[in-house]
């Protein structure tokens, strides 16, 4: 798939923090839009190891505020093209994807959603429960009775894609273009002199280099610590599970706020569901039975016929959430210093554009025009891009 | 548990970086945890990268053990 390199250089002109599908695919595009090949990726573990391994697949633009609808249907527009681009299946499937309502409350947010949807030339609209029975017939419309389904907001483009394969296909992407990818070598320090970065201090040697990329997802505040920049990231755990494989019954992604529960069905048959996060702080990628449990029982709320089939595994990715529910992207007070953070539970969708932003905005030293929303100095203007209302659970 | 600045006399930045920034690096964080059922409110000393829990005491406490 692609090579090993030996030993890291000397220097670089652009160091990335992170092998997952976000720093592979900024690689990718500052060597294909950019001309800049003379990049490090580094990855203290194993490539696509973290949240690009650790995620559910699903791909959507059903956002809430414009910078967001903006910014995740430019993504969407990106993974229609890439198995054909990397000439590599990505099993980029297009499923439909329905929040559920459940209540008033839900349904105003859905018809919310809907018109800022539209507005933008996203396909979403409120359905009637009626509509969701005919595309999920195995659904128990009632929910055992206490919570009825009312009606959902529908976005026929929700997709899935194979995880993995993502990361893969950036890493084949940016190795032919000239891109170094090194796996197992931690960074342990960054060099900054007058305010810029200078170097990166690694397991494998020092390297010199005035850019440095950040793409680490649940391990952000402690690369941040290392040139002493505070964030308002506070990592949670984020906990998901499979069935075992059954038969294709469920087409569409079927997400239920309310429940706290999301489910769809992959192409090797298994049902993969999550919910929300774990409620406080922690740096850990284990699992809990309380979590396995009360995800079931809002599976069978959902289909009760689902009570006899059986969970494979489950997992845990650590989730650098924040205060509003959106990411924090481009530049920093560290010069040189450039940030791809805050991807909390929604970072799989948006691999494509946050690569193709970020690799603008290293190549050319300015904020990527769909990024400016997203700035690590927002919080300090209390200009926040509040996004809980799309981005919490259902994802 | 963090300390707030003086909102009369502190910056705007200091103040903006009060109410959102976090030292979310993984390591022993002491908390406010609440006992539900009899509404008591304690002191957690918590690690945040092993998930343990080190120690627990009244609030009552907290001049003496912050001083350790």
């Amino acid at each position: 798939m692609f090579r090993t390199p030996g030993r890291l250089k000397n220097g670089y002109d652009v160091v990335i923090i992170g092998g997952g599908g976000h720093g592979l695919a900024a690689a990718y595009y500052l060597a294909r839009d950019h001309g800049i090949r003379d990049i490090a990726v580094l990855e203290k573990g194993y490539l696509g190891g973290g949240n690009t391994a650790r995620n559910t697949t699903i791909i959507r633009s059903n956002y809430l505020t414009p910078e967001g609808v903006k910014f995740y249907d430019a993504s969407l527009s990106l993974w229609a093209g890439l198995s054909e681009e990397f000439d590599y299946n990505l099993f980029y499937s297009e499923r439909g994807h329905f929040t559920l309502a459940h209540s008033d409350a839900d349904l105003r947010t859905a018809h919310w959603r809907a018109e800022v949807n539209k507005h933008f030339g996203v396909r979403s609209e409120v359905v009637d429960a009626a509509f969701v029975k005919k595309r999920v017939p195995r659904i128990d419309l009632a929910c055992g009775g206490h919570s009825p389904i009312l009606g959902a907001l529908y976005h026929a483009p929700g997709a899935i894609a194979r995880h993995d394969a993502v990361a893969w296909g950036y890493a084949r992407g940016a190795d032919r273009q000239g891109v170094e990818i090194h796996q197992n070598t931690e960074v342990l320090g960054i060099d900054v002199r007058d305010g810029a970065v200078a170097g990166v201090r690694t397991s494998r040697g020092d390297i010199s280099t005035k850019r440095v990329l950040c793409a680490v997802a649940g391990s952000t505040p402690r690369i941040l610590k290392l040139i002493g920049l505070d964030s308002p990231l506070v990592v949670h755990p984020l906990q998901a599970m499979v069935s075992e494989p059954l038969k294709p019954w469920l087409d569409p992604i079927i997400v239920s706020s309310s429940l706290h529960a999301y489910v769809s069905q992959s192409a090797r048959g298994e049902l993969v569901m999550g919910a929300s996060l774990d409620p406080c702080e922690l740096h850990s990628t284990r699992s809990t039975l309380d979590f396995a449990e009360g995800l079931a029982v809002h599976m069978l709320d959902l289909f009760p016929f689902l009570s006899e089939v059986k969970v494979n595994r489950q997992w845990a990715g650590m989730a650098d959430m924040t205060p509003d529910f959106s990411p924090i992207m481009g530049l920093t007070p560290c010069d040189g210093f450039f940030l791809d953070a805050g991807w909390g539970t929604w970072g799989f969708k948006a691999t494509p554009i946050s690569g193709k932003t970020m690799a603008q905005t290293v190549a050319t030293g300015v904020p990527h025009p769909l990024i400016t929303g997203f700035s690590l100095e927002r919080f300090a203007r209390l200009e926040l891009t509040g996004e809980k209302g799309a981005a919490a659970v259902g994802h | 548990m963090r300390a707030a600045p003086e909102p009369d006399s502190c910056s705007d930045a200091e103040w903006t970086a009060y109410l959102f920034n976090r030292a979310s690096v993984p390591g022993v964080k002491r908390e406010w945890w609440c006992h539900t059922p009899s509404g008591y409110w304690f002191i957690v000393e918590r690690d945040t990268g092993r998930d343990e829990i080190l120690a627990t005491y009244d609030a009552a406490e907290l001049p003496a053990r912050a001083g350790t």
